[in-house]
């Protein structure tokens, strides 16, 4: 009998180490890994730049995040990047969510004194958060600093910021999550309290843990540090919303004394009528798999390998950028001989010519399924991937018990959906062409 | 019956923790003679291959840097009369990936598969190896792109203290050109030079061979024999011995319209070609080393004047070796951020690493360590590297016990006998006021004026 419980158990421990994830409590789950890995832990908090107050985004969502991990507060007089020696701890902001991630080493006996740490920690944040004015306005500085190094060094990707606003005029989807240089000096404290009070509640959190510890000890953990801490409603999430799509052309043409090469960039953006989000998503992956592929009748083999009008920078994404509106952008360098005026006119023909061909064949669609199957098996397997991929999934907003779902959602796609949306991409819609050159004393 | 269940299910559950902290490193032969080592890494998902050439084809003779960018380009391009479309999508059918590269002391390729696709994407990796296409009119492409890529890189400000940083390091020669970012690099270079280093370095008599993952040897052995079966016999090899360094120790100052102050503070160092190395690595991690350096609390902290400050050791080839801090500051806070640098390096060269630093550091080291053998293509790629230098392919077990042996004392004295007491430096700005004593000039071609 003993041994039978002693099988049983072994079962049921060997089980749970092999699992993908396991739900500790409704907003906390384990990712199980074996003796001698690093502990991982991640606060999700589903609320972005675009949760911003009115959709203005000024990059209070991403200062917020700086300035919870450089207040120093009671349970700790060193910034929360510092909080364990031997520790690496970040924090990032999209326009959906802001994560803070702390790895430590394996501890043998200690991950659980971390965790309880790591806990108590953040259940305070998510009631208030210290930090002294001017340690504020130095963290703003620094932030500064963060946008100087991502935008204003890169003449690229201050034009992408411009063309994405250019596109999206009227919804946060087309705004930068950092904000800008003005914007960035106008942010306040007070800004960033308000923004906490809103969407810092447990009902828009989610905690995720890699290591080893038994799921009841997390659970006691979890359960002490997050006890009275009372939900409250979210408000309206502004990017639920449909932008506007109104049928027209518009150009961008801005010119840079950084940048040595003309890049032309072409965009669409299209409504198409979606019944469930997941689906759909599962049809952008697959198409946007194929036209950035170097499959036959993909954008780099027509624009790069056939007709080598664009250069091998070339990029293609296709997106859903809110509820039933959806974009393909092309991106690319004009290549040597060729004009910029020649590579808007390939672009647009390539775009138009997906959408009359869709997905050329049913064996490429197969390959492409087989092989996001493949990985998605794949990645389960390894505790780091699998941790990080239910991250994302979190933080994209999605709910945590149908990543289970997905691969079925892959194997579902028919021919005839991936059809349907590359029709949709090619429908009238709102098009903008941009064109960066380099100022004339650049070249 | 039970009691083996209960047995075979915690050996199970325990064998994989344990595979992962002990890699078992073995030295194996093919039935047709091929030397090679193999990891043993039960449960990774990926077998990983790395074929290493002890070579220095880049740095040979002036006008050859361009190899390190022509041959992965060129070999990359797959075989010929074949579409190189359909083989990248066959290869991304069977989850695989491959490069070549070629650098200042090896030259070689990487390989990863799953194991039920191992073989078959190394047949495809096969035809790579013999039968390239190298098409001129390609490289020609290549060649014009990268201009324009070049010209692009060297319009920022990080690259043009590169830039400097590299001629204050090295005299004119070809060491100095393959690690300068020039616009003719390329222009030297002919699909012929590629085919020529093929049939002079990729011998199957010269090549190690590394492989890391869950498969057995008897699944290995026949695709990787065939792999390299039809190579040419091969010479040894060596690399040219590297050009002494040069110091320049006068600050140079680039004036040019940047966003931000770039600060490069680096030092060559005296850390030798052999396994203590370590030592470097693991002494620089609290000076450096992201949110937890010193650097790290003083500029970003303290004064606010940068997004962040790295620091890293960087090999110009396995005998020289530079410390480099790297920092983009405000214009107004880059006089105080350079003093403060200076500042904390003194401190930590002086005074070197704390208990709690020390302590910290150590801890980082034991406790990451599983996390990064859990993957094949950096096991294989560590154990190459380490056999390429003549070490060890026990490199996990020496290291480890070499770290575990570190004591304070070893790595305090350790900074001081290899590290530089003063770092020189370079700064890009708008206007060169405040930065005393500079050579100051406004364009990088005014670089011979500061004696570079």
């Amino acid at each position: 009998m003993r041994l039978l419980a002693l099988l049983v158990f072994s079962w049921v421990g060997l089980a749970t180490a092999f699992a993908q994830h396991v739900k500790i409590s409704d907003r906390v789950y384990l990712i199980p890994d074996v003796k001698g890995s690093t502990t991982r832990f991640e606060m999700i908090v589903n609320a972005g730049s675009s949760d911003e107050a009115n959709g203005n985004v000024t990059g209070i969502a991403h200062y917020l995040e700086h300035l919870i991990l450089v207040g120093r507060n009671s349970e700790h007089a060193e910034s929360a990047m510092r909080m364990f020696g031997d520790a690496s701890s970040n924090g990032w902001t999209n326009d959906r969510a802001t994560v803070y991630l702390h790895t430590l080493p394996a501890r043998p006996d200690a991950a659980a004194a971390d965790l309880e740490r790591l806990f108590g920690f953040y259940a305070a944040r998510l009631k208030d958060f210290s930090v002294s004015e001017s340690d504020a306005a130095r963290e703003r500085n620094v932030v500064l600093q963060e946008h100087d190094v991502r935008y204003q060094s890169n003449a690229t990707a201050l034009f992408y910021r411009d063309f994405t606003r250019a596109l999206i005029p009227d919804h946060p989807a087309g705004t930068s999550t950092i904000g800008s240089r003005d914007s960035i000096r106008a942010m306040t404290l007070e800004d960033a309290r308000v923004f906490h009070k809103i969407w810092y509640v447990p009902n828009n959190v989610w905690f995720v843990v890699r290591g080893e510890i038994a799921p009841e000890t997390l659970k006691a953990i979890a359960d002490r540090a997050l006890a009275g801490l009372e939900p409250r409603p979210l408000p309206e999430r502004l990017k639920d919303r449909e932008p506007s799509v109104v049928p027209v052309t518009n150009e961008l043409r801005q010119k840079s004394a950084d940048i040595v090469r003309p890049m032309v960039s072409v965009a669409r953006m299209v409504r198409i009528e979606e019944s469930d989000r997941l689906r759909t998503g599962a049809t952008v992956s697959l198409l946007s798999a194929f036209a950035s592929s170097r499959f036959t009748g993909s954008a780099h083999d027509q624009l790069v390998e056939t007709k080598r009008i664009a250069a091998d920078d070339l990029s293609v994404w296709i997106r859903r950028v809110a509820p039933s509106t959806f974009s393909i952008s092309l991106a690319a360098s004009v290549a040597i001989d060729h004009t910029p005026d020649e590579l808007r006119a390939a672009m647009i023909g390539y775009i138009d010519t997906l959408a009359h061909d869709g997905l050329p064949d049913a064996e490429r669609l197969a390959r492409l399924k087989t092989r996001m199957g493949d990985q998605w098996a794949r990645s389960g397997k390894v505790r780091v991937q699998a941790h990080s991929r239910f991250v994302n999934w979190l933080a994209n907003g999605f709910p945590p018990e149908r990543i289970e779902a997905w691969p079925g959602l892959i194997d579902a796609v028919t021919a005839d959906d991936v059809q349907r949306l590359a029709k949709g991409l090619a429908a009238p819609g709102r098009q903008l062409v941009g064109l960066l050159e380099p100022k004339d004393d650049a070249q | 019956m039970i009691r083996f269940a209960v047995g075979l299910i915690t050996a199970l559950a325990v064998n994989i923790s344990v595979a992962q902290a002990q890699l078992r490193v073995e030295q194996k032969r093919t039935a047709s003679g091929l030397e090679y080592i193999r990891v043993g890494m039960p449960g990774v998902q990926f077998q990983s291959l790395q074929l290493v050439w002890r070579d220095g084809s880049p740095v040979a003779r002036e006008g050859a840097a361009g190899l390190a960018s022509a041959i992965p380009y060129l070999m990359g391009r797959g075989p010929r009369g074949e579409k190189l479309g359909d083989l990248t999508e066959t290869l991304r059918d069977h989850q695989a990936s491959f490069s070549f590269y070629a650098g200042t002391e090896t030259s070689g390729l990487s390989f990863s598969a799953p194991p039920e696709h191992f073989a078959a994407a190394l047949a495809i990796l096969k035809r790579y190896l013999d039968d390239p296409a190298l098409p001129e009119d390609r490289l020609d492409t290549f060649r014009r792109d990268a201009a324009f890529r070049v010209r692009q890189a060297l319009k920022k400000g990080e690259t043009q203290a590169n830039q400097l940083r590299i001629m204050m390091l090295l005299p004119p020669g070809p060491m100095r050109t393959y690690h300068l970012t020039d616009v003719a690099r390329l222009d030297t270079i002919r699909a012929a030079d590629v085919a020529a280093w093929k049939k002079a370095v990729l011998g199957r008599d010269t090549v190690k061979i590394v492989t890391a993952g869950p498969m057995r040897p008897e699944d290995i052995e026949q695709p990787l024999a065939s792999l390299i079966a039809d190579l040419p016999a091969g010479e040894p090899r060596l690399p040219p011995a590297p050009q002494p360094l040069r110091l320049v120790e006068r600050p140079v100052v680039l004036e040019s319209d940047v966003p931000q102050t770039i600060v490069q503070a680096f030092g060559a160092t005296t850390v030798g070609a052999d396994i203590t190395a370590l030592k470097a690595n693991f002494s620089i991690q609290r000076l450096g080393g992201g949110a937890q350096g010193r650097l790290f609390a003083a500029l970003r902290d303290r004064l606010g004047a940068t997004y962040g400050a790295q620091s890293s050791l960087e090999s110009l080839n396995w005998n020289q070796h530079v410390y480099v801090i790297r920092v983009a500051a405000e214009h107004d806070k880059a006089a105080a951020a350079i003093a403060a640098l200076k500042d904390e390096y003194r401190r930590w060269w002086e005074d070197g690493m704390t208990e709690a630093e020390f302590a910290a550091v150590k801890s980082a080291w034991r406790g990451t360590r599983s996390d990064t053998r859990r993957q094949s293509g950096a096991v294989a790629g560590q154990i190459a590297s380490a056999v390429a230098k003549g070490w060890s392919p026990d490199y996990f077990t020496d290291s480890d016990r070499l770290v575990d042996a570190f004591t304070r004392e070893d790595i305090n004295a350790y900074i001081r006998a290899h590290f530089p007491k003063e770092l020189s430096l370079v700064v890009v700005a708008p206007k060169a006021d405040g930065f005393e004593g500079a050579c100051v000039i406004r364009a990088l071609s005014e670089a011979p004026r500061c004696g570079l």
